[in-house]
Parts: structure tokens; sequence; C-alpha cells
């Protein structure tokens, strides 16, 4: 904001290179997303501190119950989402080169889609990192594999809602009752 | 001490000074007038300018331009602005907002086209003098808005299919790229293409019709050319009304071994330096541009300003379209590229590249 006034520029010549050159036939924007999904799978999944989230996201009760400071650690899951947005915001605008103020909008709708259809479940629980990541490459590839067969613009939109609503159906809802009743949350972190 | 010998001559003074004084306030006034466009009227005002979308380049510098523009009548005493960021109920609620602050004359640039028109029709049933400008939003003139500023984008569409009918006499297959579904600009180009090279079976029309939706997006329309070099073996020609929207995608593109087909399009400085940086190892690249007519906005403000101050109102309707660039013949310019300038800039522009440089938002 200080150096562009607010208004939409174009980034330098240095980011766009170095989000847009490639190092064994890959863009560096790819091995940019595949280190950070790497780190945050690490962080989250074999570290205590990563742990911790997952227990506070997953029964904050039960984290509570057990000590922790459940604000802080909700508080710097949304910190911690809004550096990789950022990050990510930084590398798309160094692909693109001539960002929009707007240009994450496209975006609010596939971010909770991947999450979703990486097993996340809507109603609150465990998260896992590497499933979205992966989730995220398959929305996308299928974006464009319905771009590339001429679909209308319409109905691009309409077939990122049906995966999402796939997702949620197969995390959300409990097949085995015969009434349909949505999941209970993990029943390793409920309180005894 | 002056001491005046009669009566009459302190009368005659006294008349003297009066006439001067009445002379010399004459001539400052005239003076004043003079300097006034014949379109800013005596009345004071308050204007609005919402713009459907302003998150790029093109509408900063055409916001600019409407700012230039409202300073030459001094009686339009503030001037509002609104960005709809992309989104049809905030662009509403901004022409709302206007109206309700109080504006005398409005400025809408309705991106999301006939969605736009209850809103436009409210503003000018409150009083407010409405002009809609660039997008077609339906409705009639007089009845739902005092008047649509448009431009002949039909003519803009048969600019390019004549160029690209000269420079392309083989024939080819042509991709047409424009902005948000249904936007009445890209469709009248097309349907400008449609007129000069429609018949000829030479040329073939592929991608969406009429055009390939991008939403004047750099980053969709990347996704939507990486898509289209994988469908289209062949592309021979893309036109496009935003030039430097595709400038990413051409740049991956070509980094990817693609080979650049004609470009037929709208101005911008990233653009033309683009054409210079790979001319040289692009066999047979050619490119043409029209202005991209970022002042389409001041001839909408006379408008809106004549109306509400009852000012005299501009002669023309309509803005034109009119050739910029040719790398082919050159004229009415070669391609240009200002390498000490940033590259959304736009030359075709009346603000100069240098002042466009130094825009900020606010």
């Amino acid at each position: 904001m200080g150096l562009s006034g607010g208004s939409p520029r174009r980034t330098t010549d240095r980011l766009s290179h170095f989000a847009n050159d490639k190092t064994f036939g890959l863009p560096h924007s790819v091995y940019f997303g595949v280190i950070l999904a790497i780190i945050v799978t690490v962080l989250l999944k074999r570290t205590v501190f990563g742990r911790r989230f997952e227990a506070v996201g997953a029964n904050p009760h039960a984290a509570y119950a057990t000590g922790l400071k459940v604000i802080r650690y909700q508080i710097g899951a949304y910190v911690s989402a809004q550096i990789l947005y950022c990050a990510a915001g930084v590398i798309l605008g160094g692909v693109i080169s001539q960002p929009t103020a707007y240009q994450g909008d496209d975006y609010v709708l596939p971010s909770v889609a991947i999450v979703v259809l990486g097993g996340t479940s809507l109603l609150g629980g465990r998260g896992f990192p590497a499933a979205s990541a992966l989730a995220a490459l398959f929305l996308k590839q299928l974006d464009m594999f319905v771009l590339s067969l001429g679909v209308p613009y319409g109905v691009r939109t309409i077939v990122i809602s049906l995966s999402l609503m796939l997702g949620i159906a197969l995390y959300a809802v409990n097949w085995k009752s015969s009434n349909f009743q949505l999941k209970k949350r993990d029943k390793e972190l409920q309180p005894v | 001490m002056i001491r005046l010998k009669s009566r009459a001559t302190l009368v005659a003074s006294a008349i003297a000074v009066a006439a001067l004084t009445a002379s010399t306030s004459l001539v400052a006034v005239s003076s004043a007038n003079a300097a006034l466009p014949s379109w800013c009227g005596p009345k004071k005002i308050t204007m609005g300018f919402t713009d459907g979308f302003g998150g790029n380049s093109w509408r900063l510098v055409t916001t600019a331009a409407v700012r230039e523009e409202v300073k030459l009548c001094p009686n339009v005493t503030k001037l509002y602005y609104a960005d709809g960021q992309g989104k049809t109920d905030k662009s509403i609620s901004d022409i709302k907002g206007m109206v309700a602050k109080g504006v005398k004359a409005l400025v809408v640039f309705p991106d999301a086209g006939q969605a736009m028109l209850p809103a436009l029709r409210s503003a000018y049933k409150a009083g407010v003098v409405t002009v809609p400008y660039r997008v077609a939003p339906g409705g009639t003139a007089g009845k739902d808005y005092d008047i649509f500023v448009g431009s002949d984008f039909v003519l803009a569409g048969k600019l390019w299919g004549e160029w690209i009918k000269k420079n392309l006499p083989n024939g080819g297959n042509i991709l047409r790229i424009s902005g948000p579904a249904g936007n009445s600009q890209g469709a009248d180009e097309s349907k400008g293409l449609a007129m000069v090279l429609g018949n000829d079976p030479k040329y073939k029309f592929i991608g969406a019709d009429p055009f390939e939706v991008t939403g004047w997006d750099p980053g969709k329309t990347q996704e939507v050319l990486t898509a289209a070099i994988a469908k289209y073996p062949k592309i021979d020609v893309i036109t496009s009304d935003f030039g430097p929207s595709m400038v990413s995608a051409l740049q991956a593109a070509v980094a990817s071994g693609w080979k650049v087909p004609a470009i037929a399009t709208s101005d911008g400085n990233v653009l033309g330096c683009f054409y210079q940086d790979n001319k040289a190892t692009q066999a047979d690249f050619k490119m043409m541009t029209i202005s991209t007519q970022n002042d389409h906005s001041r001839l909408a403000v006379q408008w809106a300003v004549a109306l509400a101050t009852g000012g005299k109102k501009p002669s023309d309707k309509a803005y034109p379209s009119t050739l910029f660039e040719d790398s082919v013949s050159g004229k009415p310019s070669a391609v240009q590229c200002r390498k000490d300038l940033p590259g959304d800039v736009y030359l075709s522009a009346k603000m100069s590249g240098d002042a466009q440089a130094k825009l900020k938002t606010n």
C-alpha cells in the first residue's frame, strides 16, 4: 500500500521472473507452493506446537480441559492463514504480473471447496494440509479440463459448486445411518 | 488636498470612476467565462462517478481522466467516486448511495449491463442527471436515464477484421477474447468481425461464441489462453478488447515454446514492449491496436455536467473507435514502447504517460 498507494500496478520484473521461470521444467511458483505445503504439513502433524492447533480445532472444550490457551491458538490459526494468503498473493501477483485489486476474489469459494474435498468437515474437526493441497491441484485441473472442453463460463462455477457439494456429502453426512445424520466429531478427541 | 472647483466636476468624476469600475468588472467576468468549456454551465452542482470495477490500471487512468475533466468546470464543486469491485450488488448500492448524497449528476460505468438498469432508472426518476457510458445498460434514454454515451464497438471489430483480411489474406483461425459474459462491448466487436470475415470460409472463429469470457482479468485470460492452446493446435489471430491483460499469458506461452499469432487488440505500453521484445525471435509477429479509449469517460462527464449545470451539450453522442498502432504499415503509428514508463500506461490517452505513471487511487 505504501509503494502503490492502493493502485493496481504491474509487479516488478524480478518477481515476475521468479514466479514464472522454470527449473527442471516446472515454474518456481509450483516449487513455492509444494514447499509451503510440506512445511505446514510437518508443522501441523509432526510437532507438538502443530498438534496443539489440531487439538483446539478438533475439540476446543477438551483442549481447554488439558490446559491449552484455546483463544490464543484460534487467533494464531487465523493469523497463520493470513500469512499464507499473503504469500500466495505475492506469488500470484508474480505469475500474473498485472494483478487487479480484487485478484483473490475468485479463490474464495474454491478455497473452501478444497479444504472440504481434502477431508476437513465444515462442522469442525481435524484438518489435512497435504490432502487439501492435492484437492487444490485436482480442482484446478478439473477447472482447466472443463474450460478446454469449451464448456460455457457459467457452467464452470457450477462444476466447482458440485465438487464442493460432493465433498460435504462425503464427510459431513453419516451414510451408514438410515436417517443420513450429520457425523459426530472424532471420537478420539471427545471428552471422556 | 485636491479641491474640486464645482459641483459639476464632482458629478463628472463620480460617473467616470463608476464607469471605469464597471468596465473592469466586465472584463474580469468575460475573461473568467472565456476559460470555461462550453459544456460547463452556470449552475453549481456536486457530481458522482460510479465504476463497476475500479481495480485495474485501465480504470485508474480512466478515473483520473474523469477527475481531470471535472476540474475544467469549477461549478462542479465536488466529485464523489465509488468502485463496484466487480460486484453487481455493490455497484447498485453505489448508485443509490450517490443519490442519497444528493449529487445532481451521475456518470456510471455499468459493467453488469442490464442488471444495472433498475438502479439507473431509480436515480433518473429521483431527478439526478444520469449518464451511463461504454457498456449498454438496455432501457431507453429519456425514460430510464438521460443519455447513454457509447462507442462504436462494431466499428472496432470491423477495424480488426479489415486488418486481419489485409495481413492474413490466406485465412486462419481467430480466437476472440473479451470481458465479462454478456458485455455489450465484446458482443459488438464480434459482430463487427463477423461483418468483415463471417462470410469468408477461409476465416474460422474458434473458441466460445461470441467470445471467450475473461472478465478482463489477467489471471482468467491466462487460463483461457492456456486452455485454448491445449485445445486448438492452430491459432492464427487473437483479438482482445483489453490487450495488456494478455501479456502475462503470452509471456508464459512463449516461454513454453509457443509461436505468438497475429494480435488485434487495444493498446497498452506493456503490450507494445512485449512486441518489441519478441519481434526478433517470433517469426512474422504482427500486431495492431486500436485506441484503448481511456478518454471515453471525458465525453460522458461533459454530457452529465452540461445537462446538470445548464451548459452546452456536446455534439458527439458516442466516442470514436480509432486505429492507434500497426506493426505492418506503421500507420497511424508503429508499435510504441516506452521502457522508461511502467507497463500499465496507455500511450493513446490524452493524459501523458509520465502523468499516468504518477497516479494513485485517491
